[in-house]
């Protein structure tokens, strides 16, 4: 899906707005790097948005 | 507690109090301890000297949630080390509530003879002649079982691979539904069980009532707090149940480093197609149950029913590893067939894992195309015909490489890798290379840290520090019986101290946070290191294949670079 946000928007305003919350434990992963919070989005690069898991 | 000690020459059982140098041991704790102490280190894996022990954690048949796991363990035949592969299912609360502590198989029944232990409900064992049994795989030999000795029974078995003595033979174990489709798959322990002339352990789950607990009031107390720390985790208390395991299949691949086509790759193509997300899917449409509790005592349910497109049962259970393995490292992205891949190394009691790298191995060597789903299929199905090739296959991926000549084996210690890659995973690369288990991935996993964002996968530095620490807490965890996906709710300082008040409240311990998980892991891991020294191996032996230091791994294009003297610094404490 497709998702607008603010020019220079972080990993955490991409999950506010997307209504998921700290607690929920995601993970944003770019071009196989894991981004941190403070990670700025750049516009038109596929974003995986998971929930972290460690292992099984 | 009490010991049951059999002598397969004799056929005869001997029941102990527990000896006072393994008291307050359990699990992999006491699992360990026993092999270092009696097993001699250069013996023969399949021969009577080598000895199969069974432990119970040690809360396992407590009232605690999720602590039904047992330690199998032996000298490997496999990899010639230690081995501790520990599994689900029933078993574990059963021998627990049983007061029993650890069963010890020594010595082998004449050639051609096979047997059950069978422990009833007062906790008495004998031996029974199972000659009929010969050669039956797994889900008949159980239902069978369970016919005989009533639903209340829970089984670890062998199916034809451990009878063949094949290197990557795994035990089954029996889960809440009578399918033996949970595995002590690691290490070819079905080998040594075979070996022993043991077809069978069967036990009565109405034993005398859960374990006594030293201190209700506190263990109520405890308990609460345990369970709520659980349930409102986001993995054990809404991934685990939704997903399973497979909810790493798109995490891993989206780091680049989930090893596929023998471990040429860290993207498989269409890795979307064997998904979690996508299993859960399948499963609900055709009316399975991607919610399912596995393992006595389970509140988290991170198992699966996965049915074939006419609802019809095919396994239970689909994890992770095992799609990563038959499908990842063969390159087939269809569920279907790797369930029917999952089901048919159950029945024949084979280990998911090493089979799957071991048909990579045979693919890249060019016996078959990645990809090939009936070659595959036909592959595994050798095994259980007892073929030439079939036994090459279930003797795992070394055996592999030597038959086909091809160096290209993706093993440490002759055990096969699991689904993380160290060139894209740096840590798990440290955890394979030295955990005194060969290549494991729950001896020190690391790749919760890294979706956290507490540790850059690609770092190599404290990569060594990160990994030893993993390794000393897990090797305390399996000495509890406690299940991984509850264990990774209880990694920080607090809610490992409610852990540790529940320990202490069942077992009427004092044991303070230098005790639990430090001082017990660093034990475990001493007593294993031990015994594989003893037993020849050398920091020679704690190293990867070359090709994951030369070879780069698409999409990073990165090589493993954690140095031999780092990794030589592992085990410093």
């Amino acid at each position: 899906m497709e998702v607008e946000v603010s020019d220079g928007a972080t990993v955490k305003d991409l999950l506010t707005h997307l209504e998921i919350s700290e607690s929920q434990g995601a993970v944003v992963i770019v071009e196989g790097r894991v981004l941190k919070a403070d990670d700025k989005m750049r516009c038109g690069v596929p974003v995986n948005v998971l929930q972290a898991i460690g292992g099984g | 507690m009490k010991f049951i000690r059999v002598n397969m020459n004799e056929g005869t059982i001997r029941v102990e109090d527990v000896p006072q140098d393994y008291v307050g041991l359990g699990g992999r704790g006491l699992s360990s301890t026993i092999i270092n102490t009696e097993v001699p280190p250069k013996c023969d894996p399949l021969g009577p000297e080598n000895k199969l022990i069974f432990a119970p954690g040690l809360l396992s048949g407590s009232p605690l949630g999720n602590t039904s796991r047992i330690s199998i363990g032996a000298k490997s035949p496999l990899t010639g080390t230690i081995k501790e592969s520990n599994v689900g299912g029933t078993v574990s609360a059963a021998l627990g509530r049983l007061g029993i502590a650890a069963v010890v198989i020594e010595g082998q029944s004449p050639e051609g003879e096979l047997y059950f232990l069978r422990i009833d409900e007062k906790g008495d064992a004998s031996l029974i002649p199972a000659q009929e049994y010969k050669g039956m795989r797994t889900y008949k030999l159980v239902e069978k079982i369970l016919e005989v000795y009533g639903g209340k029974t829970s089984v670890l078995c062998i199916g034809p691979a451990g009878e063949d003595r094949l290197t990557a033979a795994s035990i089954q174990s029996s889960d809440v539904d009578g399918h033996p489709c949970h595995a002590a798959g690691r290490g070819g322990l079905g080998a040594v069980m075979g070996a022993k002339g043991l077809k069978v352990l069967l036990v009565d789950q109405r034993g005398k009532g859960a374990k006594p607990v030293a201190d209700l009031e506190a263990f109520k107390e405890a308990n609460k707090a345990y369970v709520k720390i659980i349930k409102e985790h986001p993995e054990p208390g809404h991934l685990m149940p939704t997903l399973g395991t497979a909810a790493l299949v798109a995490p891993v691949n989206s780091m680049g480093a989930f090893p596929c086509y023998n471990a040429r790759k860290g993207v498989m193509d269409d890795w979307e197609k064997i998904s979690g997300e996508t299993m859960a899917e399948m499963i609900k449409e055709r009316g399975g149950n991607p919610t399912h509790a596995g393992c006595a005592q389970c509140f988290i349910h991170c198992s699966n029913v996965f049915v074939d497109k006419e609802g019809k049962y095919v396994t239970s259970s689909l994890e992770y590893e095992t799609i990563w393995a038959t499908g990842g490292m063969t390159g087939i992205a269809d569920l279907d067939t790797i369930a029917r891949l999952d089901n048919l190394c159950d029945d024949i009691g084979v280990d998911t894992m090493s089979t799957g790298v071991a048909m990579a191995v045979a693919m890249d060597a060019g016996y078959k195309e990645f990809g090939d789903r009936e070659a595959a299929i036909e592959m595994v199905k050798e095994i259980g015909k007892g073929t030439e090739f079939g036994r090459i296959l279930g003797s795992g991926p070394a055996a592999v490489g030597k038959h086909f000549n091809h160096d290209r084996v993706p093993v440490v210690k002759g055990q096969g890798v699991a689904g993380f890659d160290p060139r894209a995973m740096r840590g798990n690369g440290v955890t394979f290379a030295t955990s005194p288990m060969g290549a494991d991935h729950t001896a020190g996993n690391v790749v919760g840290l890294c979706l956290q964002g507490k540790l850059d996968p690609m770092q190599a530095e404290g990569a060594v520090e990160v990994s030893r620490n993993l390794q000393i807490t897990t090797a305390a965890f399996d000495s509890t019986g406690l299940c991984f996906m509850a264990s990774v709710a209880l990694m920080e300082p607090e809610p490992q101290a409610v852990f540790r008040k529940a320990i202490n409240a069942i077992l009427g311990t004092e044991l303070g946070p230098d005790d639990f998980p430090r001082a017990m892991g660093i034990r475990v891991l001493k007593a294993e290191r031990e015994f594989n020294r003893k037993a020849g191996f050398t920091n020679e032996d704690d190293r990867l294949p070359r090709f994951y230091y030369e070879e780069p791994l698409p999409p990073h294009n990165t090589v493993f670079v954690i140095s031999d003297e780092e990794l030589d610094s592992t085990f410093d404490f």
